[in-house]
C-alpha cells in the first residue's frame, strides 16, 4: 500500500484548518508572554498561568467544534497507527535530537551568548521538523515547516534581545498559522455547505 | 479450451471485488474505525447503496458494527474484523499478481 493511501485518514485531521487555528492561537498566547518580558512586566508566572492550561483547553475547543461542525459535514474516522511504525526511523530521530540537544547545551554552557543567539534558530528548527514530520504528504504543512525554519534563522539575526527574537517568531509564527488555518477552514466550510465535500 | 492455470490466475475474493466494497475496505484498511458520513463522502456512493455493500461486509464477516455515542449524540462506527483485513491483504497480493502477468516480458 502507498505512502497516499495509508496517510488518507491521517490527512484528514488537517481537513478543516482546526488543528492550524489551535496551533496559531498557542504560538500568539506564548509570544504575548514574551511581549511582557520585553517590556519589563514579571512574566514568570504568565507562562503557568496563561500558556500551560491553554494547552488542553485549546485542543479540547477543537475537538468540540470539530464535532459540531466536521463530524456532521464530512464524517468521522480514526486513523490507524501502524503496529511497527518505521522504528529505525523514530530511534534515528531521536537520536539526532538528543545528539543536536547535548551539542547546543554544551556550546551554550560554553558560551552564553551562543546560546542566546542561537535558540531562536533552534526552536524554528525544532517547529519545522515537527510540522514536517506530522504533515502526511501535505503540501501546505511542509510549506509551513521550511518557513518556521527560515523564521527561526532570520529572527536570530534581529539586533535584539533573545526574548524580543523570541517574541517575533511566536508572534509572525502564530499569525501564519492562524490564517492559514482559517483559510482552510473558510475553504472547508464552502465547499461542504450542501452537505458533500 | 484449456483450463487456466490456476496458480497464475489466484481466485479473487468477489466478496471485496466489487468497485464500491473495495473503496470501503481500503478505506477502513488505512484506518481503525470510521462513520457511515466519512465513508459516505470519501466514496461518494448514496446513503442506500453504502449501506447495502456495508451489510454485504458485514455478513461476510470482514466488518463489525459498534454503535457507540460520542457525547449525546449516537454514533454507529465501522471497522474491518481481523478476517477483513486478512482478506483484503490477500485481495492485494492476488490482484497484484494478476497484475504482473500483464506486464510485457523483458526484451518484448
Amino acid at each position: 500500500m502507498n505512502r497516499e493511501s495509508k496517510h488518507h485518514a491521517w490527512r484528514y485531521l488537517f481537513i478543516d484548518g482546526l488543528v492550524e487555528i489551535a496551533f496559531g492561537t498557542l504560538f500568539l498566547l506564548v509570544a504575548s508572554v514574551f511581549l511582557l518580558k520585553v517590556l519589563g512586566a514579571p512574566s514568570q508566572w504568565m507562562f503557568h498561568v496563561i500558556v500551560f492550561p491553554s494547552i488542553p483547553l485549546m485542543f479540547f475547543g477543537a475537538e468540540k467544534l470539530r464535532s459540531r461542525l466536521t463530524y456532521l459535514r464530512t464524517g468521522y474516522v480514526v486513523p490507524r497507527v501502524p503496529k511497527h511504525a518505521h522504528p529505525k526511523l523514530f530511534a534515528l530521530f531521536l537520536l539526532l535530537g538528543l545528539l543536536v540537544n547535548v551539542l547546543f547545551a554544551l556550546l551554550g554552557a560554553a558560551s552564553p551568548e551562543f546560546r542566546e543567539a542561537n535558540a531562536v534558530v533552534m526552536l524554528g528548527l525544532y517547529t519545522g521538523t515537527i510540522l514536517a514530520a506530522f504533515s502526511f504528504g501535505l503540501r501546505r504543512l511542509q510549506h509551513l515547516g521550511a518557513f518556521a525554519a527560515l523564521l527561526g534563522a532570520v529572527a536570530s539575526l534581529l539586533p535584539m534581545t533573545s526574548d524580543g527574537r523570541h517574541l517575533v517568531f511566536c508572534a509572525v509564527l502564530g499569525g501564519v498559522l492562524l490564517t492559514s488555518g482559517v483559510a482552510v477552514l473558510r475553504q472547508y466550510l464552502k465547499r461542504t455547505a450542501g452537505g458533500r465535500p | 479450451m484449456t483450463p487456466p492455470d490456476e496458480a497464475a490466475f489466484p481466485d479473487l475474493d468477489r466478496t471485496i471485488h466489487a468497485p464500491a466494497r473495495l473503496q470501503l475496505t481500503a478505506l477502513l484498511y488505512t484506518s481503525e474505525s470510521a462513520d457511515f458520513t466519512y465513508l459516505l463522502t470519501q466514496t461518494g456512493l448514496t446513503k442506500g447503496n453504502l449501506a447495502a455493500h456495508l451489510a454485504k461486509l458485514e455478513q461476510a464477516g470482514y466488518l463489525e458494527v459498534q454503535k457507540t455515542y460520542r457525547g449525546r449524540v449516537p454514533q454507529t462506527l465501522y471497522r474491518l474484523t481481523d478476517e477483513g483485513r486478512a482478506a483484503f491483504k490477500g485481495y492485494r497480493e492476488g490482484l497484484a499478481s494478476v497484475l504482473r502477468l500483464t506486464q510485457a516480458p523483458q526484451g518484448a
